[in-house]
């Protein structure tokens, strides 16, 4: 077996699921995640080590390549272990045959993507899960069509942008393969080799949801079924980090552009790719710290934490390029727990509203702890695997000296402590809702798959030299130096980090002051509303939490700022405007004047294009 | 490895006794600026000790949890911070780590004062983390100007090698000494950059609903806190010390400065300390960080 019979099944499975899900959706939801967790396992394990390659022919020039690299290896089995968990995880929500369809699409698509060695390849099967994730996301909520059309506007800008690249490579270079094309451009001239790296780098902004590119994410991760959104947010916006560093690590960018003007080291090129995704940092932290629905704020998270792996991966050098890898691991096993978490308070109240909810820390405690956890990840704060990124790129750049960047890189750290604490604050801690009382934690099948994720977080920021071995290869493998690692330390530039020894002092620290907490005398157990109230009597516990607009300080700072969004959606009034006026000027009521201004309109562009 | 064990027991009880010693002093100095009496000296470690033999009130597993994670967070980040000649972790004190791993406790503290459910916690909270994006983003720019000319964000090396140049860096960059200072105000929480605890608005904030043993460990962290962002300041631009007397005399200069400038300040808003520190410290901050980069480069 190889990945072409695996690819193969995968897209089989859509339509054989989609009839199975007529008949039974239980069992297909059983099949499909059966079969994304058989592929998991299946690549993981044996693509590790050997290297292949296979070639289905279609015409002379025209071949889909697909092969196992280290890079493919690495990416994929990301991006199958985000599905493989969101597919048990999905289990118990609502289910439909549609959506089936389209999840096993989706996963067909990404299988094939991130397994491609030629751009038509990556982009055919890209598309393919893009268009079907579309579909999906119109699945399940009211506002969605809006936001879908958002999301195809974007997607297509990158995917024209980088049809336009293919056709040009073909064109100049003659060959679209990975390696081949690797070795021609560099004798081309610049104007090429600008041509094409920068249009297929506008189609890694749209598809990762970097500034300006950004604006589709609030709406489609939002909007999106439930199940879907760890999907759309942890795995899609990851095959844009795959092209990213095929582009500027496996053709590589710098070499390339290093007649350019060099700044601090880094080809103007990339710094303007890097500034992108620090601009996208700040945008993206700076809305999720305003935004009041859980899943919004995460996929504005998503925009922040997309402009970091922009940014570490344009900058290159060895701690960004191993830190940008590693941002991108970490980042999907975040943010796909955030939206598990999520999903699952929103399957038990039936929102994702913060300030609907609250308390809820005692009745899903594992869903707190997965959410907990995500957020330390995300928020950089060790002992997770979210530190380790961060801290290999901020060597990266102050080995460049790059203070521009570094303010986009702290400003998005330091700001994710804000935006992530106000879920936790908002749902898990703070007085219980009375409507909230008799809850559950979720069923077993949504728990395992959070718990997994949760212990792959932990496991990484204890061991992050497990990872970083495994980047090293990736790395060495387009020819950048490795990272130096130990057991528990990994050496950079600036010192050292040793996270075994981080977590014992902390353990040691944890246990004296357990140690002083349990030799006082014990403590009284209150209710949460007996509190400190200034001599006021409470009665209704669902005004005594504080979690609508928490940072409304903050919000006040930026009210005034320029808002994209408006933006857009004015200029599509003034489109449609104009419209409306052509359509008034042109468009008689009477059927034969219609049919000659017609004839009029073809024959003029007919003796025009002659 | 037993060295390693008794310097770092030996730097929790100095980090502990010093500061509260110096808190005390500092209850005392700021009497005196307002021509009150004050109380003793001692009176914090009064503090501290009788309210760890006092009953008090939990409002629930989280509440219990964020103390010790708190508490346990600050402690193993003292260890890492070098007082003058006793260092107890060499090489691997970045500042990046101390950063960071003080991040657990801050986490900790908000987790268990959001989790008492009194909405004064959770005001407290939101406002501690809007003015920490104000006052660490120009800390953060200086560091990495420190970081490029050092090449190195361990602390210890960080003084050894201010001390063997014979220049400490408030001399070669004292824009970013500035800056570094006005931002250890904010991390201090003390006047004009209180808001988060305002006692007559907020009801100390965070603070709020703790009592007892919970308020004995809390004043500890605060305590080991203070320790650790003044250590920080002392280290990066003071050269640490050669001995550990030395080190002691610069961490009082400097809170001692931060206390009297704090007790004749009155409070900003949270928005406006966010914005005083996006204008002037940061454009300073860059200021300093493009003049090393730029202009002095590497250390040779």
């Amino acid at each position: 077996m190889s990945i072409l019979t695996l690819l193969v099944a995968s897209l089989l499975a859509a339509p054989i699921l989609y009839l199975l899900a007529k008949f039974n959706t239980k069992i297909a939801y059983g099949a499909y995640a059966a079969l994304q967790v058989f592929s998991f396992i299946y690549v993981f394990f044996t693509g590790r080590s050997n290297v292949s390659y296979e070639v289905i022919g279609i015409t002379e020039r025209l071949n889909f390549n697909f092969g196992i690299t280290p890079t493919n290896w690495f990416f994929a089995s990301i991006v199958l272990l985000i599905i493989s968990m969101s597919a048990i995880f999905m289990f118990p929500l609502k289910k439909s045959p549609v959506k089936i369809f389209l999840l096993a699409l989706v996963s067909a698509g990404t299988l094939g993507a991130v397994f491609s060695q030629d751009f038509l390849t990556l982009m055919i099967f890209w598309e393919i899960s893009t268009w079907a994730s579309l579909i999906l996301i119109i699945q399940d909520k009211e506002k969605s069509p809006r936001e879908a059309i958002k999301y195809v506007a974007i997607a297509s800008i990158g995917t024209y942008s980088m049809l336009f690249a293919i056709f040009y490579m073909l064109d100049k270079l003659g060959s679209i393969d990975f390696s081949t094309v690797a070795t021609r451009i560099e004798s081309a001239t610049v104007e090429v080799q600008l041509v094409i790296l920068i249009s297929l780098g506008v189609m890694v902004l749209a598809k990762m949801g970097v500034f300006p590119l950004h604006i589709w994410l609030r709406g489609s991760h939002s909007s999106a079924p439930d199940e879907f959104s760890p999907i759309l947010s942890g795995a899609l916006t990851k095959i844009g980090a795959f092209l990213l560093f095929t582009i500027t690590a496996a053709l590589p960018s710098f070499r390339i552009f290093s007649q350019l003007p060099v700044f601090n080291g880094i080809p103007m090129v990339n710094y303007t790719f890097a500034l992108l995704g620090g601009i996208s940092i700040v945008v993206g932290t700076v809305m999720a710290i305003r935004m009041e629905d859980a899943k919004e704020l995460i996929a504005f998270s998503t925009v922040s934490n997309s402009g970091y792996i922009v940014m570490a991966l344009s900058i290159g050098g060895t701690y960004a390029t191993a830190g940008g890898l590693m941002h991108v691991l970490n980042h999907a096993m975040a943010s796909a727990a955030m939206f598990m978490a999520i999903a699952a308070v929103a399957y038990r109240t039936g929102t994702t509203k913060m300030h609907e909810m609250g308390g809820l820390i005692l009745k899903m405690p594992v869903t707190f702890a997965t959410y907990l956890v995500a957020i330390i990840s995300v928020a950089g704060i060790p002992p997770t695997s979210g530190f380790v990124s961060k801290w290999l790129i901020y060597q990266q750049l102050v080995q460049n000296g790059l203070p521009f960047l570094a303010f986009a890189a702290f400003f998005g750290s330091i700001g994710s402590f804000m935006y992530v604490f106000k879920p936790l604050a908002g749902i898990f801690l703070g007085q219980l809702k009375p409507q909230h009382r008799n809850l559950k934690e979720v069923p077993l099948v949504m728990v395992v798959p959070m718990a997994i994720l949760t212990l792959l977080t932990v496991f990484w920021g204890m061991l992050p030299s497990n990872a970083i071995k495994t980047i090293n290869a990736v790395t060495a493998s387009v020819g950048i130096n490795a990272v130096e690692v130990t057991f528990s330390r990994i050496v950079a530039l600036t010192g050292e980090w040793d996270s075994i020894l981080v977590t014992t002092v902390f353990a040691i620290g944890f246990f004296i002051s357990l140690f002083i907490f349990m030799r006082a005398k014990k403590a009284r157990q209150v209710d949460l509303m007996d509190n400190y109230t200034a001599g006021d009597f409470l009665y209704t516990s669902e005004l005594y939490h504080f979690s609508y607009r928490m940072y409304r300080p903050f919000d006040r700072l930026f009210e005034k700022w320029p808002s994209m969004e408006d933006w857009l959606s004015s200029l599509s009034d003034k489109i449609k405007e104009l419209g409306a006026l052509l359509k008034a000027i042109f468009y008689p009521a009477n059927p034969q004047l219609y049919i000659g201004l017609a004839m009029v309109a073809i024959i003029g562009t007919f003796w025009w294009l002659r | 490895m037993i060295i390693t064990i008794l310097s770092a027991i030996a730097l929790l009880i100095l980090a502990f006794a010093y500061t509260v010693t110096l808190e005390g002093i500092a209850r005392k100095i700021e009497a005196r600026i307002h021509r009150r009496c004050g109380p003793p000296f001692w009176q914090n470690f009064i503090d501290i000790f009788k309210s760890l033999t006092k009953h008090s009130i939990s409002h629930g597993f989280i509440f219990d949890f964020g103390v010790l994670m708190a508490l346990g967070g600050t402690i193993a980040t003292v260890l890492f911070i070098p007082a003058g000649n006793l260092v107890v972790f060499p090489g691997l004190d970045n500042v990046f780590v101390i950063i960071y791993l003080l991040a657990i406790g801050l986490l900790g503290m908000a987790m268990s004062a959001v989790g008492s459910g009194n909405p004064n916690a959770s005001i407290g909270i939101g406002r501690a983390l809007t003015q920490m994006l104000g006052y660490e983003l120009p800390f953060m720019i200086v560091l990495l100007g420190v970081f490029f000319h050092f090449r190195t964000s361990s602390l210890s090396e960080l003084a050894v090698l201010q001390n063997s140049g014979g220049t400490y860096n408030v001399l070669i960059m004292p824009i970013g000494a500035v800056v570094g200072f006005v931002s250890l105000m904010g991390m201090l929480g003390k006047k004009p950059f209180d808001t988060f605890i305002a006692p007559a608005e907020i009801a100390s904030g965070p603070l709020v609903e703790y009592s007892g043993k919970y308020l004995g460990l809390l004043m500890t962290q605060h305590a080991f806190g203070t320790f650790i962002e003044i250590g920080l300041f002392v280290n990066l631009f003071l050269g640490g010390g050669k001995t550990i007397w030395e080190f002691l005399l610069k961490f009082f200069l400097v809170y001692f400065l931060a206390v009297i400038i704090s007790s004749i300040m009155p409070r900003f808003r949270v928005e406006q300390a966010v914005k005083f520190y996006w204008k002037w410290p940061l454009i300073l901050s860059f200021i300093q960080v493009v003049i090393v980069v730029f202009i002095m480069g590497r250390r040779v």
